[in-house]
C-alpha cells in the first residue's frame, strides 16, 4: 500500500504520541521513587529488525540510547521465529541493557495477523536489586546484586513466576520490585493497544513503510547536518576524580561524510570499584553529546544512532567487561558528554557550553537503627556557561531528571534538611558565568547514627571554563565540624553531627573582563558572587 | 463576558433569549473594551446598565500579568536555609536536547527573598521557634525594598501554619498597607517548590487584580450598574470580587473554565455521560473530559512556560483548576515548513493584531483561519458576525509563499496540509489525555464551541472515532455562555498523609468547615440563601507510588468502601491491582457549590437567514477533493429536520462543518447535533 507524504507525517507523529503515552503510564504506576519523581526511564517502538523508530522524550539519554541497542541484542538470544504473541522479554544484564543491575529492560514483540511486525521496549530503575546496594564499593558484578539473564518473563501470556520470585527474594524491597516489573510489562502492553487502534484507523497492518520513511528521512537530515564539517577530527581530554585514583577520559571525534565516529582510545583502565561503564552506556552518552552539538533538531532514532559509531578499547573505564563492577556507571557516564563536547568545540568553536558539574549528586542514606530506612535524594550542581548565556544553577546535565522535594524526604524518613540553597561563589567566572552548585546540610532527628554512601565526582577536578572562562568551584563533602570526607565510599556520623554537601559549579565562558557590567551588578545585588 | 487572547466575547441573557457579541480584545485597556462592548450590545437590545441583574466576568488578566511579567514587586519570606527553593525548582531541563534552554526567572528575585530562623518538622512539631528579633529587623528591609506585596512560605506550613500566621499578624500591625499572602492559606499542600511558587504567584497578581476589579467596578457603577459582580474562577465556580482579591490565583484559567461549565450544562441536558469538550478560539484550543456532567478538576497547573506548550518549562501552580489540555492551535496559529519539509502549525499566533493574512490588517503569515477560508469552510463575509471582512487572495498568497512553494505542492494541498496537521495535533493531545484518565474515546460525545471549533470538530471526531458531536447554541461565544450556568463554588484541599487503614475521617469535616464558611460569606454578598451542594474527593495510592488516584468519597466514610472505590478506579486506569500492597491517603478535597442559575431555559437569539440552501464548494478530507456542500442558516433549521453532509451551517459567530458521512439535526434545546453514519 502507498502512504501519502501527509499521511506519513501523521503516522510518524502518532508513533511519537504513543511512546510518550507509554512513558507516562510507566511514571504513574511505578513504585521506584527515581522513576516516578525523577523520570529515570525510557520507552520506545522498534521495527521487526530491532531498529528504534521513536522514543519518548524523557530525562535520561543513558536509558534511551542503550535501550535502542538492546532490542537487537535480545534478538541474538531469541531469534524472531522463537517469539510468539503474548511473549515478553526482560533482563537487567548491564551489558545488554542500560549498564547496571538496577535497570530492567522489558521488550514486547508486536504481532499483527500472526506476524511479528516490531517491538515495544522500556526501561526503569529499581530501587533495590540486592547485593551491597547502589554503591561504588563493589569489587565485581556479583557483589552488586542479582543478575537476570535475558528471559521470557511472560510466555504466551503466562507470567514466569519463578523469575518474579528470584527478583523478589533477592531484593530488600520485594513489593516494590514486583510492582515495578509489572509496571514495565503493562507500559509496553499499553503501547501495543494504542498502536493497534492507530493501525485500524489509518488502514496500516505493519510498521515497514512508516519505518523506512522515518529512518530514511532522519538519516538524510542527520547527514545534512554533519556534512559541512566532514573531514574533521579532534581529540579532547578531561581528568576526573575516579574512586581511588584520577582517571583520564580521552575522546577523539571524527566527522565523516555520512557518519560520526567517537573513539575513547587513551582513556584510563577500568577501576577496581563500581564506577566502570559498559560500552553500551558510554556509547549512549557519546551519541547524546554528538546529537546535541551537531543535530539537536533531528529526531533520535535508528536513522541518527546508526550514524554515530562509538568504540573504546576493552578493559578501560568506558568499556568495562564482565565481571567488572559497574553499579555507579552513571558517575563516569554522566561526565562523558563534557569530553565529547570539548572535542566538537574545536571543530565548531563558539557554539558549545563550558563543562558542567555533570555527574548527579545523588545522596544515598541509610540509618534508622532498629527501624531501618534507605533513600536516594537526587541533587545537582551547576551547568557550564553557554556562548551567549550564563549556565543554569542547580540543574541536571547531561541527564535531565528532577530533584527530590525536601518535604517529601522528611515525611518518609527521619532525615532533616537544615539548609538547601544556592552555593554562593561556586560559578566559574566568565563573560557568561557558570551555573551555581548547591549547599545542602542534612542530619537526622531520630537519635540514630546516619550512613552516607558517597559517589560524587568533581571534588578534585573542577568543571573547566571555555574561551578564557574560569573553572567552577570544586565539589566538597564534609561534616558539620568541617572535617572533609572522601567523595566515594561509605561514611557514618553520630546523631549529633550533620553532613554538608557542596555541589560543583559550572565552568565560565569567555574572559571575565568581558562580562556585561549590568550582569555583574545583578550578581552582586542577588548575592550570588 | 469573557476576555480572551484574541477576542472578547459578550453574552446577554434576558427574557428575550441569549444574545452574543464578539470583538477583538483591547490589550491596552481591557476594562475599556469590555465597557464599550457591553454598551454596544445593550443599546442593540434597547437596554441599559441599570437593567442588569447579575454581572459575570472571566478574564485572562491574571495570566497575562504573569506572562508579561507585569505583576507587583513582591517579597518572599521563607525558612532560614531555604532562600532559593524558587530558583532551584525541579532541577531538571524540560528539553534534554537543548543546550541553550532557559528556565523561567523566579518572580521573587533573590534580593527580595528574605529568610527567618524558624523550623517546623514533617510531623508538625516545632523544631526551632520563630525568631521575633529577626522579624523586627525585616521591617526596614521590606520598606527599603519598596515591596508592594509579600508572600510567606515556611517548610511544612501545610501541617502547622502557626509561624506563618504569627508573621502575618506581625506585619499587619507593623506594615498595615502591605498585602500579605500565606502559603498555608493559598495552597496548604506538601511539596515546597510548588507551594511557594503558588503563594508567590498569588502575591504577584494581587495588586493588579485588586486595581483592575476596583476600576471595573467603579466604571460600571458610574454607568448605572447596580447588581453584584461575580468572577469566574479556574475551578469552574463563580466567586465574589472580594474573594478574587484575596486569592486572585484562582482566576488563572478563568475563561476556559467557563467552557467546561457550558459542556457540563449541555451534557446534562442531552443526557451524555461521557463527554469530551473541545473549545477552539483565536489563540489556543482546549480539551476537557467530563464524566456524568462533571469536568475533571486538577490541582497542579503550569504558567508562563518559557517554551509555550512545552510541559515542564513553566512555573508550577497548585490550585484547583478545571483539567484542560491546552494546545497552541487557534484560528490565528501560524503555519510554517521545517528543515525536514514537514508542516508545523503554531504555537505562535498572529493574535488580534496583525491577525491572520485574510484579515488584511498587515499579517503575512499563513494561519489556520487562512487555510479554513481556502478550503471553503468559512464565509468571508460573515466572520465574527461580519465585524471582519476576510480576503481570500491574501490567504492564498500567504499559503503559497510560506507552504505550497516550499513543499512543492498546490495551494489547496498546502491549505489541507495545515488543517490536517493541526487536527492531528489536537487529536493526539485528546488521545493522550483520554489515556491518562483511562477513557475510551469512542463512547464519548464531543461538545464543540469557541469561534474555530465547529470548523474542525467533525474531522477530529473522525480521527478519534467519536460518533456524536453537539454544537451548542451560541457556540461561537461558548465560554461566556458557560458563565451563565456556573454555580457559586469553593474548593478546599488539605494534605492528610497516612495509611488508609488508619484514616481519620475528622480531617474531611475540617476541610468541609472551611469550605462552608467561605461559601456562606460569598452567598451573603450575592444575596442568595440556598442550601449548598457538597462533594468530597480523596487522593489515594499504593504505598510507595508517587502518583495518586482520585475518588469521590461515598456518603459514609467506611474504610472498606474507600478501598473498594480506590481499587475500582485503579483497575480502570492501570488494569491490574496489587493486592499485597497497602493503600495510603494523600489528601482530601471538598467542593461546595450553590446553583444560582434559576433562570428558565432560553433559546439563542440570532438573525434569521434564507431557508433555501445554497451550494458551496467544500474540501473533503477523505477524498481530498472539493465537493458541493449545502449551506444552511442555523436559525432556519427546525427541530426534526435532518440533513446529510457535506454541509455548512452558518451563524453569526461561527460555521459548523459537517463532512460527508455525518447527518445533522437540531435538538430540542436548539443545539446542533452531528452524527456519524454507520459505515457498511
Amino acid at each position: 500500500m502507498e502512504l501519502s507524504p501527509l499521511k506519513k507525517q501523521v503516522v510518524w507523529e502518532r508513533l511519537i504520541a504513543i511512546v510518550e503515552d507509554q512513558a507516562r503510564a510507566l511514571m504513574k504506576t511505578a513504585f521506584s521513587p527515581i522513576v516516578r519523581e525523577s523520570g529515570d526511564l525510557s520507552a520506545g517502538v522498534f521495527d521487526a529488525s530491532g531498529c528504534m523508530l521513536a522514543q519518548a522524550r524523557t530525562g535520561t539519554p543513558g536509558h534511551i540510547n542503550t535501550m535502542a541497542e538492546s532490542v537487537g541484542k535480545f534478538l541474538t538470544f531469541f531469534p524472531i521465529d522463537e517469539l510468539s504473541d503474548g511473549d515478553v522479554l526482560a533482563t537487567n544484564d548491564p551489558w545488554i541493557g542500560t549498564g547496571h543491575l538496577n535497570d530492567y529492560v522489558v521488550v514486547t514483540p508486536i504481532f499483527a495477523n500472526q506476524n511479528l511486525i516490531g517491538f515495544f521496549a522500556c526501561t526503569g530503575h529499581m530501587t533495590d536489586v540486592g547485593g551491597i546496594g547502589l554503591s561504588p564499593d563493589g569489587l565485581d558484578i556479583f557483589m552488586e546484586g542479582t543478575r537476570i539473564p535475558p528471559v521470557k518473563i511472560v510466555e504466551q501470556g503466562k507470567l514466569n513466576e519463578a523469575i518474579v520470585q528470584i527478583a523478589r527474594q533477592n531484593s530488600r524491597l520485594p513489593d516494590e520490585i514486583e510492582g515495578d516489573i509489572h509496571a514495565l510489562i503493562a507500559c509496553n502492553a499499553w503501547g501495543d493497544r494504542r498502536l493497534k487502534e492507530m493501525f485500524e484507523e489509518v488502514g496500516l497492518s505493519d510498521l515497514e513503510l512508516i519505518g523506512e520513511h522515518i529512518i530514511e528521512h532522519t538519516d538524510k537530515a542527520f547527514q545534512e547536518a554533519i556534512r559541512p564539517h566532514a573531514g574533521t577530527t579532534s581529540t579532547h581530554q578531561m581528568t576526573i576524580d575516579g574512586y581511588d585514583e584520577k582517571l583520564d577520559l580521552v575522546a577523539t571525534v571524527s566527522i565523516h561524510i555520512d557518519h560520526v565516529e567517537v573513539k575513547w582510545d587513551g582513556t584510563s583502565s577500568a577501576s577496581k570499584f563500581g564506577i566502570n561503564v559498559p560500552l553500551g552506556y558510554a556509547a549512549a552518552y557519546s551519541s547524546y553529546a554528538v546529537l546535541c552539538a551537531l543535530a539537536s533538531d533531528v529526531p533520535n532514532n535508528h536513522g541518527t544512532l546508526q550514524n554515530i559509531r562509538v568504540s573504546a578499547p576493552k578493559d578501560t573505564v568506558v568499556n568495562a567487561v564482565f565481571p567488572q563492577p559497574v553499579s555507579c556507571r552513571h558517575i563516569v557516564g554522566g561526565l562523558l558528554p563534557d569530553v565529547v563536547l570539548g572535542a566538537i568545540d574545536k571543530i565548531i568553536p563558539g557554539k558549545l557550553p563550558a563543562e558542567s558539574a555533570s555527574a548527579l549528586w545523588t545522596l544515598t542514606f541509610k540509618g534508622g537503627g532498629s527501624n531501618p530506612f534507605t533513600t536516594s535524594i537526587v541533587t545537582n550542581g551547576g551547568t557550564g556557561a553557554r556562548p551567549h548565556r550564563d549556565g543554569l544553577s542547580a540543574t541536571a546535565f547531561p541527564s535531565a531528571v528532577r530533584g527530590t522535594p525536601v518535604e517529601m524526604v522528611e515525611t518518609k524518613t527521619p532525615l532533616i534538611f537544615w539548609r538547601r540553597e544556592l552555593r554562593i561563589g561556586s560559578s566559574g567566572e566568565g563573560c557568561h558565568r557558570g551555573g551555581l552548585g548547591q549547599e545542602i546540610e542534612i542530619g537526622t532527628c531520630d537519635g540514630n547514627p546516619l550512613t552516607l554512601v558517597a559517589a560524587f565526582d568533581r571534588i578534585e577536578n573542577a568543571a573547566r571554563g571555555r574561551e578564557g572562562g574560569q573553572p567552577g568551584a570544586n565539589g566538597a563533602l564534609c561534616t558539620s565540624d568541617g572535617l572533609p570526607l572522601a567523595g566515594k565510599g561509605t561514611h557514618t556520623l553520630p546523631p549529633d553531627k550533620t553532613f554538608v554537601f557542596r555541589s560543583p559549579g559550572g565552568g565560565g565562558y569567555g574572559s571575565p573582563e568581558r562580562r556585561d557590567p549590568k550582569a555583574k551588578e545583578e550578581d552582586q545585588r542577588f548575592g550570588l558572587i | 463576558m469573557d476576555v480572551g487572547g484574541t477576542f472578547t466575547d459578550i453574552v446577554v441573557e434576558s427574557t428575550d433569549g441569549i444574545s452574543g457579541y464578539k470583538l477583538l480584545t483591547d490589550h491596552a485597556a481591557p476594562e475599556q473594551g469590555i465597557v464599550e462592548g457591553v454598551a454596544r450590545l445593550l443599546s442593540k437590545l434597547g437596554k441599559s446598565f441599570a437593567d442588569i441583574d447579575l454581572f459575570l466576568h472571566g478574564t485572562t488578566l491574571a495570566t497575562n500579568a504573569v506572562l508579561e511579567r507585569k505583576g507587583a514587586k513582591i517579597g518572599f519570606l521563607t525558612t532560614a536555609g531555604f532562600r532559593d527553593v524558587l530558583e532551584i525548582g525541579y532541577e531538571n531541563r524540560h528539553n534534554p536536547m537543548d543546550l541553550n534552554l532557559t528556565k523561567p526567572v523566579p518572580i521573587a528575585t533573590r534580593e527580595r527573598r528574605f529568610t527567618l530562623t524558624e523550623r517546623i518538622a514533617a510531623d508538625g512539631t516545632i523544631l526551632k521557634p520563630l525568631d521575633t528579633d529577626e522579624l523586627e529587623a525585616l521591617v526596614p528591609q521590606i520598606a527599603a525594598g519598596a515591596i508592594e506585596s509579600l508572600a510567606i512560605g515556611f517548610l511544612h506550613s501545610y501541617l502547622n501554619p502557626v509561624h506563618e500566621r504569627f508573621a502575618q499578624n506581625f506585619f499587619a500591625s507593623r506594615l498595615p498597607d502591605l498585602p500579605v499572602s500565606l502559603s498555608s492559606e493559598i495552597c496548604p499542600e506538601i511539596r515546597e517548590y510548588e507551594r511557594f511558587s503558588t503563594v508567590c504567584l498569588n502575591a504577584y497578581v494581587k495588586p493588579v487584580i485588586t486595581n483592575y476589579l476596583s476600576r471595573l467596578g467603579r466604571h460600571l457603577a458610574g454607568l448605572g450598574l447596580r447588581c453584584p459582580i461575580l468572577i469566574m474562577a479556574s475551578s469552574g465556580g463563580l466567586i465574589p470580587v472580594s474573594h478574587a482579591i484575596d486569592a486572585p490565583i484562582q482566576l488563572i484559567e478563568s475563561g476556559p473554565a467557563g467552557g467546561a461549565v457550558l459542556a457540563s450544562k449541555i451534557s446534562a441536558e442531552i443526557g451524555a455521560s461521557h463527554v469530551m469538550s473541545f473549545d477552539m478560539g483565536g489563540t489556543t484550543a482546549k480539551i476537557c473530559f467530563l464524566e456524568d456532567g462533571q469536568p475533571n478538576v486538577t490541582r497542579l497547573f503550569e504558567v508562563d512556560r518559557t517554551e509555550r506548550f512545552m510541559p515542564g518549562s513553566g512555573l508550577p501552580l497548585r490550585a484547583p483548576v478545571v483539567e484542560l489540555v491546552e494546545i497552541g492551535a487557534g484560528g490565528g496559529s501560524i503555519a510554517r515548513v521545517d528543515a525536514m519539509k514537514r508542516i508545523i502549525v503554531g504555537p505562535e499566533s498572529a493574535g488580534s493584531s496583525p491577525g491572520p493574512a485574510c484579515y488584511g490588517l498587515g499579517g503575512v503569515a499563513p494561519t489556520i483561519t487562512d487555510a479554513d477560508l481556502l478550503l471553503g469552510k468559512i464565509d468571508g463575509e460573515r466572520f465574527a458576525g461580519g465585524e471582519i471582512q476576510l480576503s481570500r487572495s491574501h490567504s492564498s498568497d500567504a499559503v503559497q509563499e510560506h507552504i505550497a512553494t516550499k513543499q512543492g505542492v498546490s495551494n489547496i494541498e498546502a491549505a489541507f496540509g495545515i488543517t490536517e496537521i493541526v487536527d492531528e495535533t489536537m487529536s493526539n493531545a485528546a488521545r493522550a489525555h483520554a489515556a491518562e484518565l483511562g477513557r475510551d474515546l469512542s463512547s464519548h460525545t464531543m461538545i464543540a464551541f469557541g469561534g474555530a471549533a465547529p470548523l474542525h470538530a467533525a474531522r477530529i471526531a473522525q480521527k478519534l472515532g467519536i460518533k456524536r458531536l453537539v454544537i451548542p447554541t451560541a457556540a461561537g461565544v461558548g465560554s461566556a455562555v458557560g458563565f451563565l450556568h456556573a454555580p457559586v463554588a469553593f474548593d478546599v484541599a488539605v494534605s492528610t498523609p497516612g495509611l488508609l487503614s488508619a484514616f481519620d475521617p475528622s480531617r474531611v469535616s475540617e476541610a468541609e468547615d472551611i469550605a462552608e464558611d467561605r461559601i456562606r460569606s460569598a452567598l451573603l454578598e450575592v444575596g442568595v440563601n440556598e442550601e449548598a451542594n457538597k462533594r468530597a474527593f480523596m487522593d489515594l495510592r499504593y504505598i510507595g507510588q508517587g502518583h495518586e488516584v482520585e475518588i469521590e468519597l461515598p456518603e459514609t466514610l467506611n474504610r472498606q468502601e474507600l478501598k473498594r472505590a480506590f481499587e475500582k478506579r485503579y483497575k480502570d486506569l492501570f488494569g491490574r491491582l496489587l493486592p499485597n500492597t497497602e493503600i495510603e491517603v494523600v489528601s482530601v478535597r471538598v467542593r461546595v457549590s450553590v446553583d444560582i442559575s434559576s433562570r428558565k431555559k432560553q433559546g439563542f437569539k440570532s438573525s434569521s437567514g434564507s431557508a433555501e440552501p445554497e451550494i458551496s464548494e467544500l474540501f473533503d478530507a477523505n477524498s481530498e477533493t472539493f465537493q458541493p456542500a449545502k449551506v444552511l442558516e442555523r436559525s432556519a433549521i427546525k427541530v426534526g429536520d435532518v440533513a446529510a453532509g457535506p454541509a455548512l451551517v452558518r451563524e453569526d459567530q461561527t460555521t459548523t462543518v459537517a463532512p460527508r458521512g455525518f447527518d445533522l439535526s437540531i435538538l430540542a434545546g436548539g443545539h446542533l447535533m452531528l452524527t456519524a453514519r454507520e459505515e457498511k
